[in-house]
């Protein structure tokens, strides 16, 4: 019973954050939340010890190691389709880093990219249309698509 | 030999082209062309940093309810039994229902089929006496129900049970064959009431609620998606 509250107050402390890693993982909030819930189930089943200031470290490599397995266990196709990594190798650099490299990028696109790249971004990205849907929306050929798109990866690549 | 920036560009598109329908390609081919130069691949590797980027910024956006999910997580690790004996419950109250429903439709035949049988009284009166034009009040009578409907066969409790088995056991019983597209879908397990009183056009609709399968009709095969 009391080691249940001890549980419930790192889920009500962690959860949110966890959570957000692994939406940013993944590109499913149930994935991602069986994931978050998942690192407390295996921390009731072992027994857990748990150090202040530690915790909240151990979580999140918990929650990131979830995910990357999650996303190794996918088809190929799969993975492309959604962007993943396609390299195993790929995830060697620690979560804050990561963290704060993605937040620029997102200053970056909200600063430097101008349009018509940025439409073409925010279609694609955020809206997760197809190329080829975008070219029909903005009545341009795909193979112009294209072309904004790398020219706004350029310019993002520049930037970090 | 380093190719030159048109080649890179044109394999870069190549693989834009491929992102649009990941489905027609093989693995070794979206592999390839991830791979077919340094430049191509790290742009590969910039886009996954993108996609990244935009997911954690809609996440953001979303709040999440730390409250509704310790509570899901309590009811799931905390108390594994009482999750067992709710489902139990479930299946209980469904089967409840149906023989509740079962018992109201046989009465609602019992009390149709007299009310026929007394109808049919008044009715022949009429004729004999040809008194009024009460005639035309006589009450307008359907048919009696077929009585082999009445019959109530007890529900099948399909607990966790692979899709396969039910499918085909269903399929006996309704006279058709199953063909499975889907092998996956074969092992899936789910829980599910089959009702045989139902017919399986209700059954299939029922169905029709699983995640991660589609089950159609074609003629005297169901098949498997």
């Amino acid at each position: 019973m009391n080691d249940n509250s001890i549980l419930e107050g790192l889920f009500r402390q962690h959860y949110g954050k966890m959570i957000h890693l692994a939406r940013t993982l993944l590109h499913d909030d149930a994935e991602a939340q069986d994931v978050a819930q998942d690192v407390f189930a295996r921390l009731l089943e072992n027994d857990y010890q748990m150090t202040g200031s530690k915790t909240e470290a151990y979580l999140m490599s918990a929650v990131r190691n979830r995910c990357m397995n999650h996303i190794r266990n996918m088809q190929i196709r799969e993975r492309f389709k959604h962007l993943h990594p396609l390299d195993e190798a790929d995830e060697p650099c620690p979560i804050d880093e990561m963290m704060a490299e993605l937040e620029q990028i997102n200053a970056i696109v909200d600063n430097h990219i101008e349009e018509p790249q940025r439409t073409i971004f925010r279609l694609r990205f955020d809206e997760e249309l197809t190329f080829q849907q975008i070219a029909t929306r903005l009545d341009m050929s795909v193979g112009t698509v294209y072309k904004y798109l790398r020219q706004c990866i350029s310019r993002i690549k520049l930037f970090i | 030999m380093t190719p030159t920036a048109m080649e890179t560009n044109n394999n870069i598109d190549r693989l834009l082209a491929m992102l649009d329908h990941p489905e027609r390609y093989s693995e070794q081919e979206i592999m390839d062309a991830v791979n077919r130069d340094e430049a191509t691949r790290e742009f590969y590797h910039h886009l996954t940093q993108v996609a990244r980027a935009r997911r954690s910024q809609r996440s953001l956006s979303r709040l999440v309810d730390t409250d509704k999910a310790w509570k899901q997580f309590e009811q799931t690790h905390l108390a594994p039994q009482h999750r067992e004996r709710l489902w139990l419950k479930v299946a209980a109250t469904v089967l409840g229902v149906l023989m509740m429903s079962g018992i109201a439709w046989a009465t609602v035949y019992t009390v149709r089929h007299i009310t026929a049988t007394d109808s049919s009284k008044p009715k022949t009166e009429n004729i004999v006496t040809t008194s009024t034009s009460d005639a035309a009040a006589a009450p307008d009578r359907t048919t009696v129900t077929d009585t082999t409907a009445v019959q109530d066969v007890a529900p099948v409790v399909y607990d966790n049970t692979p899709l396969e088995q039910m499918l085909s056991e269903m399929a006996a019983y309704y006279g058709m064959t199953v063909e499975f597209q889907n092998e996956e879908a074969q092992g899936l397990r789910f829980h599910f009431v089959w009702n045989k009183n139902d017919g399986l056009e209700k059954v299939l609709e029922d169905m029709s609620h699983f995640e991660s399968v589609t089950i159609e009709r074609t003629g005297n095969q169901l098949i498997v998606y």
